[in-house]
């Protein structure tokens, strides 16, 4: 069944939906729905964390049938009741394998290099709206955010008002410091609580944005805070994951940065990193609990804005456009809303893009203009749709890949050197000229692109042992895929964040 | 050496015998305390909340516990925001019994964001949830909504245990298994909690003995409790968190030279 909820009132919705055999079956829900304050629109939660592979979720043993992958190694028995009330995806990509532009995406269904944030610790351009802003101007929804945001320049957390405000949002504090033990219990119960307390008229839209499982990032050579542990301190003895096929791999590419641990020293990152994958798992657990006590027709979106190395390609951290740092999870949960249950989607090509304008879609409104991100609902609810065919994902600001059904393609401009704390200058100033470059849409930058290029055959080689770009017998699929490149390009409206001084 | 250098040459932050690890930098800026110390009587503890990778004696918050006579353990912890004028503070009483896990038999909790802890909460942001369990079965309740949950053997608060961990020195205790709530009600199964070893450890004030305790288990990253003879926890390391002890019974333990309003 099809519902436009543009045209529908929230008792005619009641009447129509799947909600109807279940409330037919319990008066006492029948009586407590209509005293509710009469409404079309669902209320949405939207859960984002930070830094979780997609084959953490332990619902996704069957898929991931290889004892390398993280769901034979962690327990989530929360986000597998999502994962089996709801629709989830497969080949879910991050816009972005890196904190703020991942998150600039997600909440403004853009590009990175629209929204400007083609680099951490940049905030979204003033010109792009984001979601809560979008919703403010459109909608009747309340709209909350409690939790790391880090989409609004070097910080994490928004503050009540002032400067680091989220614009579009009231925030419900949290903070101050970014590890997942300490910040994400009080989000939770920050969130569980609104989640309880709310009896508004208006819907509303929640944003919990946990740490967890960030902190794997103090594990990394770069932040060592004495946590790789190359010895069995804690005897773990048998609970020691496999360790990825992919560890070593020989093929040339176009950033480096493998790091030379022990395998002892992998088998503790990993075996950490799923602890901290069980305990945001935990803090999921309350809120499901919350929205399941609401019995309404909340819709959770589950998501992350990257994934980590966990030693393939003998990596740690993100920014790299291999499979561990690119695909997140995404799972959508709405039982009473028409989203089909159990369906584990592993055919649509679907990214973070797609949130902001699935959201829209949900709350009965229009996306925001330029937006490249689709609405998953067709997806969701088994509707038939021509669905795209590849995805346009960026990396390292100048990075680009292409990923179509079967392959992914990766290239990159040659990017002007980076100082940190110059960053908004300097990924678009050249280095021989000193003078700003301009993004050309379906050209690129002014400045070269890499010759070095990186293809993978996603179908036969998933753990991405082989690069193909050298063999003369995939040119054509190289071509295919630059001549998909520009026209995505082609269609880029840049953001000016990155000229603010 | 230089700072990079410095960096990769850390210890494992929970390797109590390697002078540079996080714990044991931790216990040389702290006094070990003098007093008598009886686990199973009344007294109270205050914890710095701080962090292995920030310089010792940076405070990310504290939880404060409080032992009464009958048992019952009063806990509050609080933890600043990012907003200066909030603090998300958790405030929990447990009727516990004084065994092996301080195990939990009926207890309550509040959590709020507020100005302080007697404001009201901040944007619907208060809560209030009341646990019993009763024949393997824990029961929940958050304003008119009821769960339950079975309990399968042993089991613990997150926070019981850093009383429970006080009573284990010297006793003959196997390794422990157990199931934890975290923080009060999310249920961790398969926790081990074991002996590590029994070792001397240098204080600002000299050298003592301690008990170090680790453990693992679902959503646990491994942990270690350090606890002098007569039993008092001193210090609590899991990952990016850690707990010192601040004071006892109001007694200041001089960690790191720290001074908060408690």
């Amino acid at each position: 069944m099809s519902i436009s909820l543009n045209n529908l009132k929230r008792r005619d919705f009641l009447k129509g939906s799947t909600a109807s055999a279940t409330l037919a079956l319990a008066p006492s829900l029948v009586r407590a729905a209509e005293n509710q304050p009469e409404r079309m629109k669902p209320n949405i939660l939207v859960v984002v964390c930070d830094q979780m592979v997609l084959d953490a979720v332990s619902a996704y043993k069957q898929h991931f049938t290889d004892p390398a992958y993280l769901c034979h190694w962690s327990h989530t028995p929360n986000l597998d009741k999502l994962v089996k009330g709801g629709v989830s995806f497969t080949l879910s990509h991050s816009q972005n394998p890196v904190c703020c532009p991942a998150r600039s995406c997600m909440f403004t269904g853009r590009y990175s290099i629209e929204t400007g944030v083609i680099h951490n610790n940049i905030g979204i351009d003033r010109e792009v709206l984001n979601l809560g802003q979008w919703l403010e101007a459109h909608s009747d929804y309340e709209r909350v955010y409690c939790g790391k945001w880090h989409a609004g320049g070097p910080w994490n957390n928004p503050t009540v008002d002032g400067p680091r405000k989220i614009p579009g949002f009231d925030t419900i504090p949290s903070g101050p410091d970014i590890w997942g033990r300490d910040m994400d219990y009080g989000v939770s119960s920050g969130v569980e609580a609104y989640l309880r307390n709310y009896r508004g008229d208006k819907p509303f839209l929640a944003v919990a944005g946990f740490m967890d499982p960030h902190d794997i990032c103090f594990w990394s050579p770069q932040l060592n805070s004495g946590q790789v542990r190359g010895n069995n301190l804690f005897k773990l003895m048998d609970q020691y994951p496999v360790l990825p096929p992919n560890k070593k791999y020989d093929f040339d590419e176009i950033w480096k940065g493998s790091i030379n641990y022990s395998d002892m020293q992998w088998q503790n990152y990993i075996y950490d990193y799923c602890r901290m994958i069980e305990r945001l798992d935990c803090n999921v657990g309350r809120l499901l609990q919350a929205v399941r006590d609401r019995n309404d027709d909340t819709i959770i979106i589950f998501t992350s804005d990257h994934g980590d190395g966990l030693a393939r390609h003998g990596r740690v951290s993100k920014w790299h456009p291999y499979e561990e740092s690119v695909k997140v999870p995404l799972i959508v949960y709405a039982p009473k809303f028409g989203v089909r249950s159990n369906v584990i989607d592993s055919e649509h090509l679907v990214s973070g893009a797609d949130i902001t304008p699935t959201i829209c879609d949900y709350a009965g409104i229009k996306p925001p203009p330029n937006c490249r991100g689709r609405s998953l609902r067709p997806l969701l609810e088994g509707h038939a749709t021509d669905w795209h065919d590849s995805l346009f994902i960026e990396l390292r600001e100048v990075g680009r890949v292409i990923r179509s059904q079967r392959y992914k393609f990766v290239m990159s401009y040659k990017p002007a050197p980076l100082k940190p704390k110059r960053a908004i200058e300097q990924a678009y100033i050249s280095k021989a000229s000193g003078k700003p470059v301009e993004f050309l849409p379906g050209e690129g930058f002014k400045l070269e692109r890499q010759e070095q290029t990186m293809l993978f055959d996603m179908v036969n080689d998933p753990w991405e042992h082989n690069n193909l770009s050298s063999e003369s017998k995939y040119r054509d699929i190289i071509a295919q895929h630059e001549q998909m490149l520009a026209s995505y390009e082609q269609d880029i409206i840049p953001g000016h964040s990155f000229t603010r001084k | 050496m230089s700072a990079k250098a410095a960096r990769s040459a850390k210890a494992i932050a929970q390797n109590i015998q390697h002078p540079d690890s996080y714990i044991a930098r931790v216990l040389r800026e702290l006094n070990m305390p003098q007093d008598a110390f009886n686990p199973v009587g009344e007294w109270s503890h205050t914890y710095i909340d701080g962090s292995s990778f920030f310089a010792l004696g940076r405070v990310q918050g504290t939880l404060k516990i409080k032992r009464d006579m009958n048992g019952a353990l009063h806990i509050v912890n609080s933890r600043p925001t990012v907003d200066r004028g909030y603090r998300f503070f958790t405030i929990a009483r447990l009727e516990s019994l004084s065994d092996e896990l301080s195990t939990p038999r009926s207890w309550e909790v509040h959590s709020k964001i507020a100005a302080d802890i007697d404001a009201p909460a901040y944007l619907n942001t208060g809560l209030h949830k009341r646990f019993k369990v009763e024949n393997g079965l824990l029961s929940i309740a958050s304003g008119a909504h009821r769960q339950t949950l079975t309990l399968k053997g042993r089991y613990t608060c997150k926070h019981a245990l850093l009383d429970a961990v006080q009573r284990l020195p010297g006793a003959d205790v196997p390794a422990l298994k157990f199931t934890m709530l975290d923080e009060y009600d999310q249920p961790c199964p398969d926790q081990r909690l074991r002996l590590r070893c029994k070792t001397k450890a240098t204080f600002k004030n000299g050298t003592g003995e301690v008990y170090v305790f680790d453990q693992i288990g679902f959503a646990t990253v491994p942990a270690t409790f350090c606890v002098d003879s007569s039993g008092r926890l001193l210090a609590y390391v899991a990952g990016m968190q850690s707990l010192i002890l601040y004071s006892e019974n109001g007694i200041k333990t001089g960690y790191a030279d720290v001074d908060i309003v408690e």
